[in-house]
């Protein structure tokens, strides 16, 4: 293995090949040590859950590769209705509600072309799943997760573009994952159920770097809540990019509250968190 | 009472000015030999995880922990050291490169990494073991090169980032201080290579700029377009750093101090280097002064002279400074001992792994690239151009058999007007080339150290000056590559004065591009061993 490609192994890793290098490294980092702690406790296959009263219900975790690179999973978890269910892939992290239905569907985008995905749910289980998704290996991304307050929101100002503009993918103008496979631009994910105490929530920002028909630098910043109750807030959240020549491995980012009222700077970016995706199209 | 016998085991005496910290008396520690053989008192200046500094009435001593017991409140608790490092200096430096690569050096050793940022000027970063224990903080400020120097010499930096080369009085401040001489080849490395470049829209019709004009375009001296290769007719619209800015004082250093000019007011101004990259890519009338590793969408200018000789701010050309207005990225470090990590990562940054992140952040790195005479189309025409004069056919002729089955290197070595001394950089490269030397990356080669002069003056002059300065570069690299084994490669130093000049003789920065000692290898079949073999 070459030096400083140890970002794909850890990927690899925590995407729980090794539950128990898992385990230890995750357990080092503390907000990603749960999902991976769990993975390595004795198995739990999905299997017949009895609740405390009640018929008894089926777990199952589907995966199926879509557009752009992504993968549909769809959680069935009848008798966890109501209860928070944490997807993982990689070093990536949300959390979802489950709903009323029992059943929680999310699209992740692939960081591997062998991706795999787990759910850890309320009741201490977690569910393994895979998906071949060729395309994978010609994306680059970027992520922030948070897991408490407003944490920090992706932007992606492609080709020179301008806030607000066309070219500037965020949560408010996401595009989608169809929308990769052109190789014109990226997309942007937002995962997680908003309002979770304790649940993860990340945004992912996509780019089709291998099958690129377009040269150029796409810019990358990460917005500081603006406004609301988050203003009187540290900030923390975890920063990962995924690339060529990068290491692939999560930052813990923490910055002091962005200020409310007049020494306030709403909607701040913080640009220099993530390298410049440099872009060489046909 | 302070008592000091023999005991050079635990003594690493390292005499120097004491510094200054805070309320002496809770530092007061006493260090004893384990085998009872010395004890010492004094104020306790620092712990790096093996070694105590402590002011004693000998002076400064720096003690090895493995051989004392420490009492005294100050002591460190050895088991829970967190080494603290304190990196200032240089933003061009500090925002993206520095960040990049500690964040791969941790990668690389399952570290986990956290980044707090204090606000627009700093953050720390604190690395974490796998059991979870605190291994270390490196603290950042981001401020300028010259302030970056200034803690370093006032001790309030462990590592000092700089975009340009310490000045002479810099180094002098650092010695009187003792911190060292900071440019010594032991505590100051070049770490990455980026580059100012005058940028335009991507659209722009000006295909090169000469130094010259474009100094007086930033000073609204030449307002349009029709003077700068340009639309005629439409105005030049000038965008800038900050003024406060270390890059924006540099770039005006470096380009309109010498033509005693300032920018022009009319400048619009921005936060950063990417942010005037990005306002120049969005106007086709644009033009600015921005840092090649920032340029994003815009597109860089050519330099080119009086004699229409270009030289573009391409890979290559940054990486062996052919391209005049470099910045190379210099950590300077003073002359005590960093803690471990510390002096770990200055050792990661040599590695492939790190030259990998380097380029990934949109610098040049300092791996070392070949480039076969028959890539080098662009420079032979110049050389035939600006033959006749005092440069004959023959002399070209015998400079392309010299060279014939070679490959130039990318490092070069460069001197100061009239000096025969290697610049900072250039004795970068003959660090990094001499280790590629003990390693055997040449065996079985020869390196030629090829001299060239500008044009100034006698060509026979300037045969003689380029043939010194072949000889100086080559000395350089035989010192410290050590004893030569029996397959090492032959080291042979060549001149040919004004013969193949890359910039035109008629600026200084002309004449300094073409001041250089290039380096080409050639495999020597193991038959023939002879200087003359082809």
């Amino acid at each position: 293995m070459r030096p400083g490609s140890l970002g794909p192994l850890l990927g690899v890793l925590l995407a729980g090949v090794l539950p128990a290098a898992v385990a230890a490294w995750a357990e080092a980092h503390d907000g990603l040590g749960r999902a991976a702690a769990a993975l390595a406790a004795p198995a739990a296959a999905p299997a017949a859950v009895r609740p405390a009263a009640g018929p008894p219900c089926a777990l199952a975790l589907g995966a199926e590769a879509g557009p752009g690179a992504t993968v549909r999973l769809r959680l069935e978890a009848p008798c966890l209705a109501g209860q928070p269910a944490t997807i993982r892939h990689g070093a990536l992290a949300a959390t979802y509600l489950v709903p009323a239905s029992g059943i929680a569907e999310a699209v992740f985008p692939a960081f591997a072309t062998d991706a795999a995905y787990t759910a850890e749910l309320a009741d201490g289980r977690t569910l393994l799943t895979r998906a071949a998704v060729p395309g994978a290996a010609g994306y680059e991304h970027v992520a922030s997760m948070w897991s408490r307050g407003a944490g920090l929101s992706v932007h992606a100002f492609e080709f020179g573009a301008p806030p607000g503009s066309e070219g500037h993918v965020r949560a408010e103008a996401p595009r989608s994952p169809a929308a990769s496979d052109g190789g014109l631009g990226g997309y942007l994910l937002a995962l997680g159920t908003p309002g979770l105490a304790g649940g993860w929530r990340a945004e992912v920002y996509s780019f089709p770097a291998a099958a690129a028909r377009r040269s150029g630098t796409v810019r990358i910043g990460f917005g500081l809540p603006a406004g609301g109750e988050a203003c009187a807030a540290p900030v923390e959240a975890v920063t990962l990019q995924l690339g060529e020549g990068l290491p692939g491995a999560p930052v813990r980012v923490s910055l002091p509250a962005p200020g409310c009222g007049a020494a306030a700077r709403p909607g701040g970016m913080l640009k220099n968190l993530a390298r410049d995706l440099k872009i060489a199209g046909d | 009472m302070r008592r000091l016998r023999t005991c050079a085991a635990v003594l690493a005496a390292l005499f120097s000015a004491p510094l200054a910290a805070g309320s002496a008396a809770a530092q007061e520690v006493t260090l004893s030999a384990r085998d009872g053989g010395l004890t010492l008192e004094g104020r306790l200046l620092g712990f790096d995880g093996e070694f105590y500094r402590i002011d004693t009435v000998y002076g400064e001593l720096t003690v090895d922990a493995a051989g004392v017991l420490c009492q005294g409140a100050a002591c460190p608790d050895l088991g829970s050291f967190v080494a603290e490092v304190t990196i200032s200096g240089a933003a061009a430096m500090g925002e993206v490169l520095m960040p990049a690569l500690i964040e791969a050096f941790a990668a690389q050793r399952g570290l986990g990494v956290t980044r707090a940022i204090r606000d627009a000027l700093g953050f720390t970063y604190t690395l974490t073991e796998a059991g979870g224990r605190t291994l270390a903080r490196i603290d950042f400020r981001l401020t300028t090169t010259e302030e970056g120097i200034a803690d370093l010499v006032a001790a309030e930096a462990d590592l000092a980032m700089a975009s340009r080369e310490a000045s002479p009085a810099e180094v002098a401040l650092g010695r009187e201080a003792g911190i060292g001489t900071l440019s010594a080849p032991s505590q100051s490395r070049v770490v990455a290579f980026d580059a100012y470049v005058a940028a335009v829209a991507p659209d722009n019709p000006a295909a090169v700029i000469t130094p010259e004009a474009l100094a007086r375009a930033l000073s609204g001296e030449l307002r349009d377009w029709g003077d700068l290769g340009g639309a005629a007719g439409e105005p030049v619209r000038l965008h800038a750093m900050a003024a406060d800015l270390g890059v924006q004082r540099e770039i005006e250093a470096l380009l309109l101090a010498p033509a005693g000019l300032s920018l022009s007011p009319a400048a619009i101004r921005h936060a950063d280097a990417a942010a005037v990259a990005d306002a120049v890519a969005a106007d086709p009338l644009a033009l600015g002064v921005t840092l090649a590793s920032a340029l994003g969408g815009a597109r860089a200018l050519p330099l080119t002279g009086g004699c229409g000789f270009l030289l573009r701010p391409d890979e290559a050309a940054v990486r062996s400074e052919d391209y005049p207005l470099v910045a190379p990225m210099f950590l300077y470090a003073p002359a005590r001992r960093l803690p471990a990590v510390a002096r770990d990562f200055l050792s990661f940054l040599a590695t492939p792994a790190a030259q990998r992140v380097i380029r990934r952040a949109g610098f040049t790195d300092l791996g070392t690239r070949r480039l076969p005479l028959s890539a080098q189309g662009e420079r032979l025409a110049n050389a035939i151009l600006a033959a006749g004069g005092e440069t004959a056919l023959e002399d070209l002729q015998g400079m392309v058999r010299a060279l014939a089955g070679a490959e130039r290197l990318s490092h070069t070595f460069r001197f100061r007007p009239g000096a025969a001394g290697l610049d900072a950089s250039s004795r970068g490269s003959a660090i990094r080339l001499s280790e590629a030397i003990e390693a055997g990356v040449y065996d079985g080669h020869e390196i030629l150290f090829v001299g060239f002069s500008d044009g100034e003056g006698s060509a026979a002059a300037n045969l003689r000056i380029s043939r010194i300065r072949a000889e100086t570069a080559m000395a350089a690299v035989r010192a410290l590559a050590g004893a030569a084994g029996d397959d090492r490669p032959a080291l042979r130093a060549l001149a040919f004065g004004e013969a193949l000049p890359m910039a035109c003789d008629d600026s200084d920065w002309g004449r300094s591009v073409n001041r250089r000692v290039e380096v080409w290898v050639r495999p020597v079949p193991r038959t023939s061993r002879s200087p003359a073999a082809p």
